[in-house]
């Protein structure tokens, strides 16, 4: 309907407006599935919402591949597909969550950041869009006049000027986006080698097939990037930020090749996404933060570590609070002091992994391997 | 004798540097940039690998690309549909040798199996990922698209913006439109309207995947030899 929507003296609806709604990864998705059935170069659908919205001149903001998401400009609020009709609802809802949009003068994409509000009960209902028109434009103004006095504007860089740093980086030299804004950008397949993305920002980035091992990412904002088969083995990550992340492109994370963070340090980086089967062995997750309390989290959003391999990982402290991890290796697994509250492990393993102080109130610990190490288990015969 | 040998192995050691790029500057780099999309099924794709393949073997071809004045040129394979991806990088070629290894490397290159002809996201490619790591510079940048149809991915930014962005940078796009199946009446003229610009920019159809080889190897000699063209092939003159 935001594809025809026009206002009184012409203009689309949606211009100006941070919209969601289809993402072109779905469709994508929706078009593979029915593959066979469709004519020769054909699309299940005849046009694409993402694709229009950008057209028209709306912020098309999306939270990756069948993500239950929603967000509401003004009193035009929408849900990105049928799987959003809680956020949809808590949109439209009084004193739901609001979205500060950050303009950026001169950029042709805004960045779009959370505020979490206080949960307010909202009956369940398929998502609907209400369409109004309130006059914001001034308010838009200030807010963004105000934002960028608050901190100078760094222009977004190219594809082009990443590639051609990474084309002339060496070993010992390599190149530097710290603090550099990548936002958006389609880095796919590409090596980083070791690059020094300190503080940087990669929000919406696709990094699917890129190599980050040995990478410095520690405060880089990876929030809504897709990981699909990335290499951060051996990275820092300590301090970034890594929610929503796509790591999959279907529902069924056992079915290729997931992320590798073998030996990285994500020491208390904060991360809510779906990494199931992801490779996280040995890696420092000191103080990290994975889990969220439902009074805190409005979203349908969990991080899942179904099957993940954290053999040996460092998870001292960590927030591990309602995060799934059944079947996960967790085996030596140093869990001192983490917090473990109505975490799902699930016939998770556990062998020889070090529980002290642990939290693990509420925890579902049915077929869960609690084992002592066999070294420890000898020691004590 | 034994001066001969060290000199022999100072040679081949020489020679296998600059196989594997060690050149300064080359004549041309050179881009083929294949359609690989749901219509072209495993037949045609192997005409297309078998002919450009067999371009890279002919003597005529090989004389063609080490002529210029650096005697090297450097080549890359990307197939493209759905998702452009880079199947050979950037391989220099400096003989006879080096071209049959980049033919072997092309008949083995794996084939991504997409549906869509989305040439603006190719052209997007090679633009922003492939030029910027050409590991020497060059006198020339050519990129080769060939195809049987036109764009059908409704991109953002249209295929014809992004041939011209890479036309300002320098780069020669030429077309080998491939006149067979639903799109042969008016595919030629789309190459010609939206594909092919830059610094003497031209076009060579096929009259069908059958007829690849010969286009491919008429349209390298063209693109790669200061010599005029001897056949009647229609040029474009340089797009801005």
């Amino acid at each position: 309907m935001l594809r025809y929507a026009t206002l009184s003296n012409g203009e689309f609806l949606a211009k100006d407006q941070t919209v969601t709604g289809f993402a072109n990864a779905e469709e994508d998705y929706a078009d593979n599935a029915v593959r066979s059935m469709l004519a020769r170069d054909k699309h299940v659908m005849p046009w694409r919402i993402e694709d229009e919205m950008r057209r028209l001149g709306a912020n098309y903001v999306q939270a990756g591949l069948w993500r239950g998401f929603a967000v509401r400009d003004g009193n035009l609020a929408t849900g990105q597909q049928n799987f959003s009709p809680l956020e949809t609802a808590d949109a439209l809802g009084s004193g739901a969550r609001r979205a500060k949009i950050e303009a950026r003068p001169g950029a042709a994409a805004a960045r779009m950041s959370w505020r979490l509000a206080n949960r307010a009960s909202a009956p369940r209902s398929c998502g609907w869009v209400t369409t109004m028109r309130l006059l914001r434009t001034a308010a838009i103004v200030a807010l963004a006049a105000l934002l960028a006095g608050a901190s100078p504007a760094v222009p977004r860089l190219t594809l082009k000027e990443v590639s051609a740093a990474l084309a002339k980086a060496a070993p010992g030299a390599p190149a530097d986006f710290s603090g550099r804004d990548l936002s958006y950008l389609d880095l796919t397949g590409l090596d980083f080698k070791r690059a020094n993305l300190r503080g940087a920002t990669l929000f919406g980035a696709d990094l699917t097939d890129a190599n980050l091992s040995g990478a410095m990412l520690a405060e880089a904002n990876l929030d809504r990037t897709v990981i699909i088969r990335a290499n951060f083995a051996g990275a820092s990550l300590a301090k970034a930020t890594m929610m929503a992340a796509v790591a999959y492109a279907s529902l069924d994370t056992s079915s290729g090749p997931a992320p590798n963070f073998a030996g990285a340090d994500l020491s208390g980086a904060h991360i809510v996404a779906r990494l199931g089967h992801a490779n996280l062995r040995g890696a420092i997750l000191t103080d990290a933060h994975l889990g969220f309390s439902v009074r805190e989290l409005r979203v349908n959003l969990y991080s899942d570590l179904s099957g993940a391999e954290l053999s040996g990982a460092k998870l001292v402290r960590a927030d591990l609070r309602r995060v799934r991890l059944p079947f996960a290796d967790l085996a030596h697994a140093d869990l001192t002091g983490a917090d473990l509250t109505r975490a799902d492990l699930f016939h998770a393993d556990l062998t020889g992994a070090d529980l002290a102080g642990a939290n693990l109130t509420d925890a579902d610990i049915a077929e869960t391997v609690l084992r002592p190490s066999a070294s420890a288990a000898g020691s004590e015969r | 004798m034994i001066r001969a040998a060290l000199a022999g192995l100072l040679t081949l050691l020489l020679a296998g540097n600059a196989a594997h790029g060690r050149a300064e500057r080359v004549d041309t780099a050179l881009v083929l940039a294949v359609d690989v999309s749901g219509s072209v099924d495993a037949e045609r794709y192997r005409l297309q690998m078998e002919g450009i393949a067999r371009t890279f073997e002919d003597e005529g071809v090989q004389a063609a690309m080490l002529g210029g004045p650096h005697r090297a040129i450097f080549v890359t394979l990307v197939e493209w549909s759905d998702r452009p991806a880079v199947v050979v990088p950037w391989t220099l070629i400096t003989d006879a040798d080096d071209a049959k290894a980049f033919a072997a490397l092309t008949r083995r290159a794996p084939r991504a199996d997409d549906q869509f002809t989305c040439m603006a996201v190719a052209l997007r490619l090679i633009a922003d990922k492939v030029l910027p790591f050409l590991p020497a510079p060059s006198d020339r940048v050519v990129v080769d698209v060939s195809g049987d149809g036109h764009d059908n991915c409704n991109p953002i930014v249209p295929v014809d913006a992004v041939r011209n962005e890479l036309a300002a940078a320098g780069a020669t796009i030429n077309g080998l439109p491939i006149l067979e199946g639903d799109e042969a009446l008016t595919l030629e003229a789309w190459y010609r309207a939206h594909v092919i610009g830059g610094p003497g920019a031209f076009l060579v159809p096929a009259s069908g995947f059958a007829d690849f080889a010969r286009a491919m190897r008429s349209k390298f000699l063209i693109e790669i030899s200061s010599a005029p063209a001897l056949i009647p092939i229609r040029a474009r003159e340089t797009r801005q």
